[in-house]
C-alpha cells in the first residue's frame, strides 16, 4: 500500500497531486490545508483513470483523506480537529490502525501546551489500540515538530525512536514505574542534505536557534509494522517528472511544505 | 458517649452542582434531541494531570461525542479540569471552537455554575459541534 501525505498550504495543486498519484501508484492520499473542493480532485484523478473515494469526514476537517479503496474499508475511531484515527482493512486482508495528524503550529502554541497536546494525543491513540484490539499502528502527517523534538522523542510524548532494531527488541520501556510503548521513526534517515532533500519545510528568521530545514511531515510506526515498512520507498518529493516542487533556491515553491511518500506491505 | 459531631456538619448546597454533573444532565438532553442516534460521554483523564505554573489539576475530564451506529467513533469536543473546589473550572478546545467563541488563550476559565450554564449554551450552539452532530446523524442513516 502506497501513501502520499502533503500539507498543500491552501494552494491549488490538484494537477500536481494527480500526477504524483499516477506516477507513484499511490493508494491513500492524505492532505492537510486542502481548501479546494475534494470532488474536483476526484474528477481530476478520474480523468487519469484513477478511481478514488473521499473518506467521509465528521469533525476533523484539517485533514482530507482519499483512497482507491472504498470508504467501507475505513472504520472511524477517535478524532479531534487535529487528528483522525481509522482502522483500515487492507488488500493484504488484515487490519492496520492509521492515525492522520495535523498538529497546530508552534507559532500558535507554547512548547508546554504542545507537550500537553501530545500527551493527550498519544493517550487517545493507545485507547484506540485497546478498543480496536490492534497494535499495528502507523501515524502520518504534519506533526509540526522535528523528529528530534522533545514531544516526538520523550517517553511521555510520542516516544518515536530512530533505530528500528532497538524498537523491535525493546518495544516498550519503563520510566518511573510506568510503561511506555515505542514507535519507530524512519524520518531520521532523511535528516541532512546528502540527497539534496534536507527537509519538508524551510523556515528562516533572525532568531538564535534556526535549523532552516525541518522535517515536520513524518510517518512513524509501531514495532509490529517495521518488517512490513519499505524503508527504500520513504521519500521527500521535490520533483515529479516535469513538475518541480522547489524553486531555483531549492526551497518549496508550490506549498510551503514538501510531500512525503512511502509504502508498506 | 454521645455523638459530639454537629448535625449541621455536612451541608450540601444543592445549587452547587459539579461541572461533571451539569454535563451529565446535558448528555441526557443530547440523546433525547437526536433520538438516541448521538450521545456523549465524559471520560476521566485521571492519568493526565494538567499542570500550570501554580497548580496541578487532578480532576480532568474529556467530553466525547459519539454515534450509536458508529461503534468506535468519538470526537473529543473539549477537555475540562478543576481542583477539588469545583470552581473555577477551565476548558480547553481545539482552534475551531476557540476561534468561534473568541477564546484567545489556551484555556477558558468559568467561575460559577451560572456562568457554566451560559458558557455551555454557547459551546453546544457552535458550528463545530453542530457539524459533528449532524455528520454523525447523516452517516448513521
Amino acid at each position: 500500500m502506497r501513501f502520499l501525505f502533503w500539507n498543500v498550504g491552501k494552494k491549488s495543486v490538484i494537477q500536481e497531486i494527480t500526477q504524483i498519484v499516477k506516477n507513484r501508484e499511490i493508494d491513500i492520499i492524505a492532505l492537510a490545508e486542502f481548501n479546494e473542493n475534494p470532488n474536483d480532485l476526484l474528477r481530476s484523478l478520474y480523468s487519469e483513470s484513477l478511481d478514488f473515494y473521499l473518506i467521509p469526514r465528521f469533525g476533523c476537517y484539517r485533514i482530507t483523506i482519499l483512497s482507491n479503496m472504498s470508504p467501507g474499508h475505513f472504520k472511524p475511531g477517535g478524532e479531534t480537529e487535529y487528528y483522525t484515527i481509522k482502522e483500515i482493512y487492507t488488500p493484504a486482508r488484515d487490519k492496520v490502525l492509521i492515525v492522520f495528524v495535523h498538529f497546530p503550529s508552534k507559532m500558535f502554541m507554547s512548547q508546554d501546551d504542545q507537550m500537553d497536546e501530545t500527551r493527550l494525543f498519544i493517550r487517545e491513540v493507545e485507547q484506540a489500540e485497546r478498543e480496536f484490539k490492534n497494535n499495528n499502528t502507523l501515524i502520518v502527517g504534519d506533526f509540526n515538530m522535528n523528529p528530534f523534538d522533545r514531544g516526538m522523542v520523550a517517553a511521555s510524548g510520542i516516544h518515536s525512536i530512530p533505530c528500528s532494531l532497538t524498537v523491535k527488541q525493546r518495544q516498550q520501556r519503563k520510566v518511573k514505574g510506568r510503561n511506555y510503548t515505542m514507535f519507530y521513526n524512519p524520518m531520521w534517515n532523511l535528516l541532512g542534505d546528502k540527497d539534496n532533500k534536507p527537509g519538508t519545510y524551510y523556515y528562516s528568521a533572525a532568531e538564535h536557534l534556526i535549523y532552516f530545514w525541518n522535517i515536520l511531515d513524518q510517518v512513524i510506526i509501531r514495532p509490529g509494522l517495521i518488517d512490513r515498512f519499505d524503508i527504500e520507498s520513504l521519500e521527500i518529493i521535490t520533483r515529479d517528472n516535469n513538475i518541480s516542487l522547489v524553486n531555483d533556491k531549492h526551497r518549496p515553491c508550490l506549498s510551503d511544505h514538501l510531500p512525503i511518500v512511502f509504502a508498506f506491505k | 458517649m454521645e455523638n459530639l459531631w454537629p448535625s449541621s456538619l455536612i451541608e450540601v448546597d444543592s445549587n452547587e452542582a459539579s461541572p461533571k454533573t451539569m454535563l451529565e444532565e446535558q448528555i441526557k438532553f443530547l440523546k433525547n434531541v437526536t433520538k438516541d442516534v448521538v450521545y456523549a460521554e465524559i471520560a476521566e483523564l485521571s492519568d493526565f494531570p494538567i499542570e500550570d505554573e501554580l497548580f496541578q489539576y487532578d480532576f480532568v475530564y474529556g467530553f466525547y461525542i459519539k454515534g450509536k451506529y458508529l461503534e468506535k467513533y468519538s470526537y473529543r469536543a473539549f477537555v475540562l479540569y478543576h481542583q477539588i473546589s469545583l470552581f473555577p473550572v477551565f476548558f480547553q478546545f481545539d482552534t475551531d471552537i476557540n476561534r468561534e467563541l473568541g477564546i484567545k488563550k489556551n484555556s477558558y476559565k468559568v467561575n460559577s455554575p451560572k456562568e457554566l450554564q451560559d458558557f455551555l449554551r454557547k459551546v453546544f450552539s457552535s458550528n463545530k459541534i453542530k457539524q459533528v452532530v449532524s455528520s454523525i446523524i447523516r452517516l448513521s442513516k
